[in-house]
C-alpha cells in the first residue's frame, strides 16, 4: 500500500524531474568537489618533492663547496631541518615517486637518488631540534621526516654516500570534506530545490497547454492559448493553436454544408406544407402532412446535432423544478398523459439552458415513444445533480446501452422509422449535455423499463 | 377576440420565391387578409410607401440584401408596420437578433398555415400601441420575460423555463398590464381546442409559484372576481 501511493506521487514528470535533476546534481558535485582535491593533493607534493630536492641540493652544494664545515654544522645540529642519519635505522612509511622524480632530475647523472619518510621522532629526537623548530614558529604543525638517499659516482667531501634527514611540515591530511553527510545534505537539498524550481518552470508550460487542451475539447470556441514564453515553447503553443484553428474550420464548414443543405430544402418543404392545404381529402392531407414533418424533424435535428458544437447560449441559474415542470406540461398538453413529475429536490444548476432544455427534451420523446411513459425526477449526490427520466417499456439489451448512443443505431434493430424517431435523437442529447460538462447515461431499471439521466456537476 | 376591422388588413409578404408568395397570398385570403407580394427589398420598400400596409411577412435571404438589415434600417426610419420575420434561419441566435432589430414576431419555415394565421391576427390585435411592444426583454416586476429563448430571467443571471401555454398566458397578460383580461382572452389561440376553466387556474397559479422565486415577484398576477385575470406592474420593453 505504501509502495503503491509512493510509485503514484513518483507517477508525475514533476517528481522525477525533480528527483533526477537532485540526484544528478549532488553526485556531479560530489564528484567534481573529489576530483578538486585530488588534484590539490597532488600539487602538494610536488611541492614537497620540490622542497626536499631543493633541501638536497643546497646541501650537496654545500658539502662540495666547503665539506668540513658543513658536515660540522651538519653533526652540531645548527642547519635547521636537516641533519645526517648516522648508524640509526629508519623505519620506512611511504615512499613517493614524485620525490625520487624530481630528486634524479635534479642529481642524475652523477648521483643515485632514492627517498622515503621515516618516523618523525627520527627527526624529531635530536636535542636541539625542538628548540629550533619552535624558533621558526613550526611547532604546531605536524612534521614529516624524510630520508635522502644519495650515491655518488664522484666522491663528494670524501664520501661516496650521503644519507640526509630532511624534517618538513607534513602536507595537510587528504580532505574528506566531499563525503562527508552533513556536506553531502546541504548539497543534496541546494539541488533539490533548484530541481524544484526548475520542474515548476518547465512544468508551467505544460500545464498551460494542458489547460488549453482541456477548454478545447469541452468547447470548439476555446480561445486560443497565447503563444508566450521562451521560443521553442512558443513555437509548441502556436502548432497547438494552429491544429485548434485547423479542427475549427473543419467542423464549421461541415456545419456550413449542412446548413446550406437545410436551408435549401427548407423552401420546397414550405411550398410542400402550404400545397398541402388544398389537398381537399382529409384523411390523406394529415398522412402527407405527417410525412413532411417527419421529413422536417430529420433535417432540423441533423443541424443541431452539427451545431452542438456551438455555444449559442449563455451559462445561466437554471431552476430545475420550472424545467421539468415545463418539459411534463408540455407533452401533457401535446395529448401525452402519461407522463409524471416525480421527486423533485428544489435547486438550481449552472447550465446552458437552452442546450439542457433540448437534451431534456430528447431524452422524454424517447421515453414516451419507446417506453410509452415518462416519469421526471431530480436527485443529488455529493458532486452530481442528477435529472432522470424513466420509463416501463422493455429497456434496452445491456449490450446495445452504449452502442445507441450512434447516430441511427436504433435498440429496436430496425432502421424502420414506424416510432416516428429520427434515430439521432440521443446522439443529439448527449452533445447537447456536453456543452454544459453533463452526461447522458442509459441503464435498465431493476424493476422493469429504462433510465435516462443527465448528470450535471455541481460547482 | 377578434376585433370586427381585422379582415381586409393588409398583409405584405416579402420573399424571392414566387410559388411561396402565390401560396401564401392565398392562403391568407381565404383567412380574410388583403395581400401584396414583394420578390425583394426594393419591392417592399415601394410597397410600403405606396399602400397601407399592417403587416408584413418578410423573409431574410433576398437576392438584393438581407433581412435583417432591413428590418433594422426600417425602424431606424421610423418606420412603425408590424414585421413578421418568416426564414428558414432556425438559430435561437437568429430569432434573438431579429427580435432585437425591431421584428414583431419570429416564425421558422416551414410552418403550420394555421399557426401563421393565428400569429398575425394576435400581432394585429395589439397594433395599436405596437411602438412600445417591441424589443428582445419585457421587464416587468423583478422579472424580464426573454421573448426570443421564451423563458424568465431573474436576478443575478437566474432563468426560470416556462411550458409553451404559460409563455403564451404570461405575455398575453404583459400586452395589457393593469387591465383586466377575460380567460377566453388569455388563450385566443387555444380557443378551438378543448378548454376547460380548471386548467386556465391550474396553470395561473403554477405562473404564480414561478413568479415568486424572486423577490417582489408574488401579488403580480391578480384574480378579477367573474372576469379574469390582470398583471399588476408596468411592463417595459427593452
Amino acid at each position: 500500500m505504501k509502495l503503491r501511493s509512493f510509485w503514484a506521487r513518483f507517477d508525475s514528470l514533476a517528481t522525477r524531474m525533480t528527483l533526477f535533476l537532485a540526484l544528478g546534481a549532488t553526485l556531479a558535485a560530489i564528484t567534481s568537489l573529489t576530483l578538486a582535491e585530488r588534484y590539490r593533493q597532488n600539487q602538494m607534493r610536488l611541492y614537497r618533492a620540490e622542497r626536499i630536492t631543493q633541501s638536497a641540493r643546497g646541501l650537496v652544494g654545500l658539502l662540495t663547496v666547503a665539506p668540513q664545515r658543513t658536515r660540522a654544522e651538519l653533526a652540531g645540529n645548527r642547519v635547521q631541518g636537516a641533519h645526517l642519519l648516522e648508524n640509526s635505522r629508519a623505519p620506512v612509511r611511504e615512499s613517493d615517486p614524485a620525490v625520487s622524480a624530481a630528486l634524479s632530475r635534479a642529481f642524475a647523472p652523477d648521483v643515485r637518488a632514492g627517498a622515503f619518510s621515516t618516523d618523525p621522532q627520527v627527526c624529531l629526537a635530536r636535542p636541539v631540534t625542538t628548540f629550533a623548530r619552535r624558533a621558526a614558529g613550526y611547532l604546531g604543525a605536524d612534521t614529516e621526516c624524510w630520508i635522502v638517499t644519495l650515491t655518488f659516482a664522484r666522491p663528494v667531501g670524501g664520501e661516496s654516500e650521503l644519507v640526509l634527514a630532511l624534517d618538513l611540515a607534513a602536507l595537510p591530511r587528504p580532505a574528506t570534506l566531499g563525503l562527508s553527510p552533513g556536506f553531502i545534505l546541504i548539497v543534496a537539498a541546494a539541488s533539490l530545490v533548484l530541481s524544484f524550481l526548475v520542474a515548476q518552470v518547465t512544468l508551467g508550460f505544460m500545464r498551460r497547454l494542458t489547460k488549453a487542451a482541456q477548454a478545447f475539447a469541452n468547447d470548439i470556441e476555446a480561445p486560443p492559448v497565447a503563444e508566450t514564453g521562451p521560443r521553442d515553447v512558443r513555437t509548441t503553443f502556436a502548432a497547438f493553436n494552429h491544429m485548434q484553428q485547423r479542427i475549427r474550420d473543419a467542423v464549421r464548414d461541415r456545419t456550413q454544408i449542412l446548413a446550406a443543405i437545410t436551408h435549401d430544402l427548407q423552401t420546397p418543404l414550405t411550398r410542400l406544407r402550404l400545397r398541402l392545404e388544398l389537398v381537399p381529402e382529409e384523411g390523406l392531407r394529415n398522412r402527407l402532412v405527417a410525412d413532411i414533418a417527419a421529413m422536417q424533424r430529420l433535417v432540423t435535428e441533423g443541424l443541431v446535432l452539427a451545431r452542438s458544437g456551438e455555444a449559442s447560449d449563455d451559462w445561466a441559474l437554471v431552476d430545475v423544478e420550472s424545467l421539468l415542470a415545463s418539459v411534463v406540461e408540455d407533452a401533457a398538453d401535446a395529448g401525452q398523459p402519461s407522463i409524471t413529475l416525480g421527486r423533485v429536490e428544489p435547486l438550481e444548476i449552472r447550465v446552458k439552458p437552452e442546450a439542457l432544455q433540448r437534451c431534456l427534451q430528447n431524452l422524454v420523446d424517447n421515453a414516451l415513444r419507446y417506453g410509452g411513459s415518462a416519469r421526471l425526477d431530480c436527485t443529488t449526490t455529493a458532486d452530481e445533480v442528477q435529472i432522470a427520466v424513466s420509463d416501463n417499456g422493455p429497456g434496452i439489451p445491456e449490450h446495445l446501452l452504449g452502442d445507441v448512443f450512434k447516430p441511427f443505431v436504433r435498440a429496436e434493430g430496425s432502421r424502420s422509422r414506424q416510432t416516428g424517431g429520427t434515430g439521432i435523437g440521443l446522439t443529439i442529447a448527449r452533445a447537447q449535455a456536453e456543452t454544459f460538462g453533463g452526461r447522458v447515461q442509459l441503464a435498465n431499471r431493476p424493476d422493469g423499463g429504462l433510465v435516462a439521466t443527465i448528470a450535471v456537476p455541481r460547482r | 377576440m377578434t376585433p370586427p376591422d381585422q379582415s381586409n388588413q393588409l398583409v405584405l409578404i416579402v420573399d424571392d420565391d414566387d410559388d411561396i408568395r402565390d401560396l401564401l397570398s392565398a392562403q391568407l385570403g381565404r383567412a380574410g387578409f388583403a395581400t401584396i407580394g414583394a420578390a425583394s427589398l426594393d419591392e417592399a420598400r415601394s410597397a410600403l410607401d405606396c399602400h397601407p400596409v399592417r403587416v408584413m411577412l418578410l423573409d431574410l435571404s433576398l437576392a438584393d440584401g438581407d433581412g435583417m438589415a432591413f428590418c433594422r434600417d426600417l425602424r431606424a426610419e421610423g418606420y412603425s408596420v408590424t414585421i413578421m420575420m418568416l426564414t428558414a434561419r432556425d438559430r435561437a441566435a437568429d430569432r434573438v437578433e431579429g427580435l432585437e432589430g425591431g421584428a414583431d414576431d419570429y416564425l421558422t419555415k416551414p410552418f403550420e398555415p394555421r399557426e401563421l394565421i393565428a400569429r398575425i391576427r394576435n400581432l394585429l390585435r395589439r397594433g395599436q400601441h405596437r411602438d412600445e411592444l417591441t424589443g428582445r426583454f419585457a421587464s416587468f416586476g423583478p422579472w424580464r420575460l426573454d421573448l426570443a429563448r421564451r423563458r424568465l430571467s431573474g436576478p443575478d443571471e437566474r432563468v426560470v423555463i416556462l411550458s409553451t401555454t404559460e409563455f403564451a398566458i404570461l405575455r398575453r397578460l404583459l400586452e395589457s398590464p393593469r387591465l383586466e383580461l377575460g380567460r377566453e382572452e388569455l388563450l385566443p389561440e387555444r380557443k378551438e381546442t378543448v378548454w376547460f376553466d380548471r386548467s386556465l387556474d391550474n396553470r395561473i397559479a403554477r405562473l404564480r409559484a414561478k413568479l415568486a422565486r424572486a423577490e417582489g415577484g408574488d401579488g403580480l398576477i391578480v384574480t378579477v372576481r367573474n372576469k379574469g385575470f390582470l398583471l399588476a406592474c408596468d411592463v417595459t420593453y427593452v
